[in-house]
């Protein structure tokens, strides 16, 4: 049980991390026009 | 907001993130209460609802790249190049995930974290060329970049079939080759599926127009003028954004 959570936790992670790099990426790109 | 940007496309954004969202929730619904708890593993085996979409998800994105890739080098678009390193970041992260969740899994089933069998294996070599790529690419900054990347993605994908056939084609493989499951454990992973394919096309898009933006600025850079160079996919390869 506490290996399911603890991957379901991680993955969530890891995706919340990941869409704030792009986001941020993404406003910077279009700062720069 | 980016005016390069289409506003249909913009529109259609929105509600693929939103279906994404309703299918991520629906299936995490139902793995916590639909899916039934398995009799030998209890409810770590729970963790197969993820890790074995995002496996799936990993592989679309590396063959998509792997398109993208053989549609650059024929063409020369800048688009290609976007959707193929859009398409190799977010496979990573999938990927990633896969990473993750397996050895938690493995823990539980084989009384180990890592070992080194056939689809472990090479499910680890693809990690690492795909990673090597997002390196690679990043660190060439001349006019090749886009050609390197394509061709990485292009030999890289040579690894993808012996990932997916691994478990078939060495003996002494540990790794399920499909996982045998009741009615309603099939339509939870079923259901878990299609919430990572729309939610990782959601993602594709997003990272796309950091391409697409990126792109747009260095064109106008390049001519003082965007709206005089509207930003059209077929023109051949402007910059090196």
């Amino acid at each position: 049980m506490t290996y399911a959570i603890v991957a379901y936790a991680l993955s969530g992670l890891l995706w919340i991390a990941y869409l704030a790099t792009v986001s941020a990426r993404l406003k910077r790109a279009l700062r720069k026009k | 907001m980016n005016r390069n940007v289409p506003d249909p496309w913009r529109k259609g954004a929105a509600w693929l993130w939103a279906a994404a969202f309703v299918l991520i929730g629906a299936s995490l619904f139902a793995i916590a209460f639909r899916a039934p708890v398995e009799a030998v593993m209890g409810p770590v085996q729970k963790i197969v609802y993820i890790h074995v979409p995002s496996a799936m998800v990993t592989l679309l994105a590396f063959g998509i790249a792997f398109a993208a890739g053989i549609a650059y080098l024929a063409t020369k678009q800048w688009v290609w190049d976007a959707v193929g390193t859009a398409a190799c970041e977010v496979g990573l992260v999938f990927a990633t995930v896969v990473m993750i969740t397996g050895p938690l899994w493995a823990r539980s089933a084989w009384n180990t974290w890592w070992t080194w069998e056939p689809r472990l294996t090479t499910f680890f070599i693809l990690w690492i060329l795909y990673a090597a790529y997002q390196v690679i690419r990043a660190s060439i900054r001349s006019g090749s970049r886009r050609t390197i990347s394509a061709i990485m993605a292009v030999i890289f994908f040579v690894n993808l079939p012996i990932v997916w056939k691994s478990v078939e084609w060495w003996r002494g493989s540990l790794h399920p080759r499909s996982v045998t499951m009741t009615g309603e454990m099939r339509q939870v992973l079923l259901l878990s599926m299609m919430a990572w394919i729309v939610f990782f096309a959601a993602v594709l898009e997003r990272r796309l127009r950091v391409e697409w933006a990126r792109e747009a600025s260095a064109r106008q850079s390049a001519s003082g003028d965007a709206d005089a160079r509207a930003l059209d996919p077929g023109v051949r390869g402007a910059s090196r954004a």
